[in-house]
């Protein structure tokens, strides 16, 4: 069941709807719902999938009672082991079976291995991190272990945060979910602003845009030109944000319309000042997953330059891991690394309590965004070595062409307005007007067709620009106008762009609908 | 932060009023001019030229005439069956039959038994049928999406959520920019072309007898009769040589193929109607494998006409076929012959 659909839009009416009703008393009965209601979620991928989840709870919960109870790091140890065992082995027999077959092949050792067909279950990746991060939390006595199991299985199963996060902390979810929460208009309100943000970045932007991708990516290595690599590789960068944003802003709507507020897991990344800042506003969930019980149990940056590097370099190693089972993945994280650790060491500032990102930025941030999307580049490319090829003939030198046409632009802006401060305003809106249409030539160039359909150029422009109005933030993440009827005109306008693109199917016809985090 | 305590079923209304409102033209459109012909009875479905379902137009034909004809004899397949002429079959049985197609696009083994149980249900005389299938069909996949295949919703009886789905999945497509983007054009200027490889329009000039629901092709017939190379040069047919072996199916015949299959017979069997299952053959010269040709032997017997090793010299000449699949009635009238003079 997709979040862009009607019958998930009629599922969750039908649970908001009885979530709230007069017989909903207490927290208890909330919950009961909301757990069965995720399992009818869960199961309608699946029907499989609940043994599995239902094991990953009964166990997590077993353990920490454990660990309250007879403080013996067996547990803890049993329980990581017990959830990591079952995500490897749904997830990564395969991969290391084959891996280990080509290296015994490679040393002389002809093998007969094993090889499973198994199906991937969907979320597994996050809420086997979910429980550990509960498992370590209880360890570490930062909470005391959940005792009511309605209660615990809801915290692992809730269905707006289940099949592609943001991964929550116990300390942080479970007090919101033990609550009765009654209904309060202003977090429906914002919660549905969120659903039609997120509705609006992945279906009128991430798909369109997902379609172009595959055009150019999937037609075959000699396919594509040089531009249109780089295109593509653009709009795989602004497809996976608005793609996993959108989820998660969905997610997150779902969840504030039910009183529970989930972690923002995405802090406007496109406006990083460095790499390092980056990491900070990507996936956030993610990363202090890995930095609160991957990063820092190491030793994180307080032993030394090379521990500091190593405990990075293991940190990405995972997150690569973590994405998926093929060396693509991998080498996507040993790159991550290496740029974070370079800028580390170059001193860069990774803009932590900094102001949010000013226009003077803009050469910073476009730099920022190039390394963004040489690295997802080689994220989306199966073949390594081609998507490095690509990168070195197309993305890079792109890249480092419009960062230089920037940064003699911005140069020149600043001039101008040295001399002409009144016309700072108009300037502004004038060079955001021209980017626009130089995207919008270009991709017409690029791929002649009519033109509303690169509608999805404005769009993204369009998002982009919200964010960029409300990077200081501010809780809405698209600029509301104090009037009334703007405000629903405003949501009008996001719910028509939605119709276009997911209902009317205006093309770049959409060639898959699901979201790509999915699959991890 | 507003404690309001205002109800969430009144936000809920308001949402989906407000999501409902830009619908509102496309549900009027499809409820309107209906192009696809589904939501009520049409008169003459195919005289626009707009593709239709043909489950739904055999439908309407049965449920229009059967008051005043009494139909008991039925020419059940896919569009391959469609062009069986119903005037040659009445001649092979008794005389005061009353026969019509009661044939879909695209009709697999599983939907052929649906219409058959529709049959069962609704007709107080059933004495006839001819079924007309060919290797070709037990491909064919169920719960296809696409609309020309949709099984009509009565065929299963009274089920709101089945016919739900299926106007929605009409209204869906409607509602795309494909199919706006040959419709729109045609509806102002009336030229018929279909854009972005949608097919919204129907390939073949189909002229149409309602009585027995009957499709027929004389434009194309006497193109074929005029100038055969004129008319193949933009209708490819590949036919086989002389001497081509024959080959397998890749895949034999499912269980649930073969429950089909028993309980065909069982209606058959039950309502003791004399029947031919004719089995034609196809251009790629595919046969049943021999244990599903022994099955169907031993439940349909001598009712069970397999001619896919049969008509070699007819499978040659490019001239029975409209296309790769579609044989011309002058065809399907050899094979009706062989059907019912062989037993």
């Amino acid at each position: 069941m997709e979040f862009n659909s009607f019958a998930y839009a009629a599922f969750f009416a039908i649970v908001i709807a009885l979530y709230y009703a007069p017989f909903m008393r207490t927290a208890v009965r909330q919950n009961a719902l909301v757990l069965a209601a995720s399992y009818a979620f869960y199961g309608a991928w699946d029907w499989r999938f609940l043994g599995l989840i239902m094991l990953t709870t009964v166990s997590t919960y077993l353990s920490a009672l454990a660990i309250a109870n007879r403080r013996h790091k067996g547990w803890l140890v049993a329980n990581i082991v017990l959830n990591l065992g079952i995500l490897g082995l749904f997830k990564y027999f395969n991969f290391f079976s084959d891996n280990i077959a080509w290296l015994l092949k490679w040393m002389g050792w002809e093998v007969d291995w094993v090889f499973i067909e198994i199906l991937l279950p969907v979320g597994i990746s996050f809420y086997t991190f979910q429980a550990i991060g509960y498992t370590i939390d209880v360890w570490r006595k930062e909470i005391q272990p959940e005792r009511n199991l309605l209660f615990f299985a809801t915290f692992i199963a809730y269905f707006p945060q289940l099949v592609a996060g943001p991964i929550e902390r116990a300390g942080r979810l479970l007090p919101q979910l033990k609550r009765l929460n009654v209904w309060q208009n202003s977090d429906a309100t914002a919660g549905m602003r969120l659903i039609l943000w997120g509705m609006l970045k992945k279906v009128a932007v991430a798909d369109p845009c997902g379609t172009v991708v595959a055009a150019y990516f999937d037609a075959g290595p000699n396919y594509p030109t040089i531009v249109q690599v780089y295109v593509g590789a653009l709009c795989f960068a602004i497809q996976i944000y608005c793609d996993f944003s959108g989820y998660c802003d969905i997610a997150q709507g779902s969840a504030r319309i039910m009183g529970v507020r989930l972690t923002d897991n995405f802090l406007r990344p496109f406006f990083s000042r460095s790499f390092l800042e980056l990491w900070h506003r990507w996936h956030v969930s993610l990363m202090r997953w890995f930095t609160n019980y991957v990063y820092i149990p190491l030793g994180g940056s307080r032993c030394g330059r090379w521990r500091t590097m190593r405990n990075i370099m293991i940190v990405f190693l995972l997150s690569g891991l973590w994405h998926g089972a093929a060396w693509g993945f991998i080498w996507w994280g040993v790159l991550c690394g290496v740029i974070y650790i370079v800028e580390k060491l170059a001193g860069v500032s990774n803009y932590k309590n900094a102001a949010p990102p000013q226009a003077r930025d803009a050469v910073r941030i476009f730099a920022t965004f190039s390394l963004f999307v040489i690295v997802f580049t080689i994220f989306r490319v199966p073949d390594t070595l081609l998507a490095i090829r690509w990168i070195a003939t197309s993305v890079l030198p792109i890249s480092i062409i419009l960062l230089g046409l920037l940064s003699v632009a911005v140069f020149c802006f600043r001039k101008l307005v040295y001399w002409q401060p009144k016309l700072h305003r108009m300037l502004q809106f004038m060079v955001v007007l021209i980017a626009i249409a130089v995207l919008f030539v270009v991709g017409a160039i690029v791929a002649p067709q009519p033109v509303w359909f690169h509608l999805y150029y404005f769009v993204a422009a369009m998002v982009l620009l919200c964010e960029w109005r409300t990077r200081g933030g501010v809780k809405c993440p698209f600029p509301l106008s104090r009037s009334r009827s703007w405000r629903y005109a405003t949501y009008m306008l996001f719910y028509l762009l939605i119709l276009t693109y997911g209902f009317f199917q205006l093309p770049p016809l959409v060639s898959e609908t699901s979201f790509v985090y999915f699959q991890f | 932060m507003s404690t309001s305590l205002k109800s969430p079923y009144i936000f809920l209304l308001k949402v989906a009023l407000l999501a409902l409102i830009p619908l509102l033209p496309a549900i009027l459109f499809h409820v309107i001019f209906d192009p696809y012909k589904v939501l009520r009875s049409h008169d003459d479905y195919f005289g626009d030229g707009l593709g239709v379902n043909k489950g739904v137009v055999t439908l309407d034909a049965f449920r229009r005439n059967n008051a005043a004809t009494d139909y008991d004899s039925f020419i059940i397949g896919s569009s391959i069956s469609c062009y069986y002429p119903v005037g040659e079959w009445l001649k092979y049985l008794p005389e005061g039959a009353r026969g019509m197609h009661f044939d879909s696009s695209g009709q697999s083994v599983h939907t052929a038994r649906l219409f058959l149980e529709y049959l069962d249900r609704e007709c107080d005389s059933l004495n006839n049928v001819l079924i007309v299938m060919s290797p070709y069909i037990f491909g064919i996949k169920d719960n296809s999406e696409s609309l020309p295949l949709l099984v009509p919703p009565a065929i299963y009886g009274n089920d709101f959520c089945r016919s739900l789905r299926f106007h929605y999945k009409f209204f869906r497509e409607l509602s795309t920019y494909g199919y706006c983007a040959s419709l729109i054009p045609w509806l102002i200027s009336g030229v018929k072309e279909d854009k972005l490889d949608q097919h919204i329009f129907e390939q073949q000039p189909i002229v149409y007898s309602r009585a027995i629901n009957e499709e027929s092709i004389p434009e194309w017939d006497a193109e074929i009769a005029a100038d055969p190379a004129k008319f193949y040069a933009t209708h490819t047919v590949e036919v086989p040589d002389r001497n081509d072996p024959y080959r397998e199916m890749e895949t034999p015949l499912t269980e649930e193929q073969r429950n089909d299959f028993r309980k065909i017979h069982e209606i058959l069997n039950k309502r003791k109607v004399d029947f031919r299952l004719v089995l034609s053959p196809t251009l790629s010269l595919e046969v049943l494998t021999d244990s599903d040709d022994a099955f169907l032997k031993s439940l349909f017997g001598a009712g069970y006409i397999n001619l896919t090793r049969d008509f070699r010299e007819e499978l040659a000449d490019q001239t029975n076929f409209y296309d790769g699949v579609h044989y011309r009635p002058v065809l399907a009238e050899k094979y009706m012959r062989k059907a019912y003079e062989s037993r």
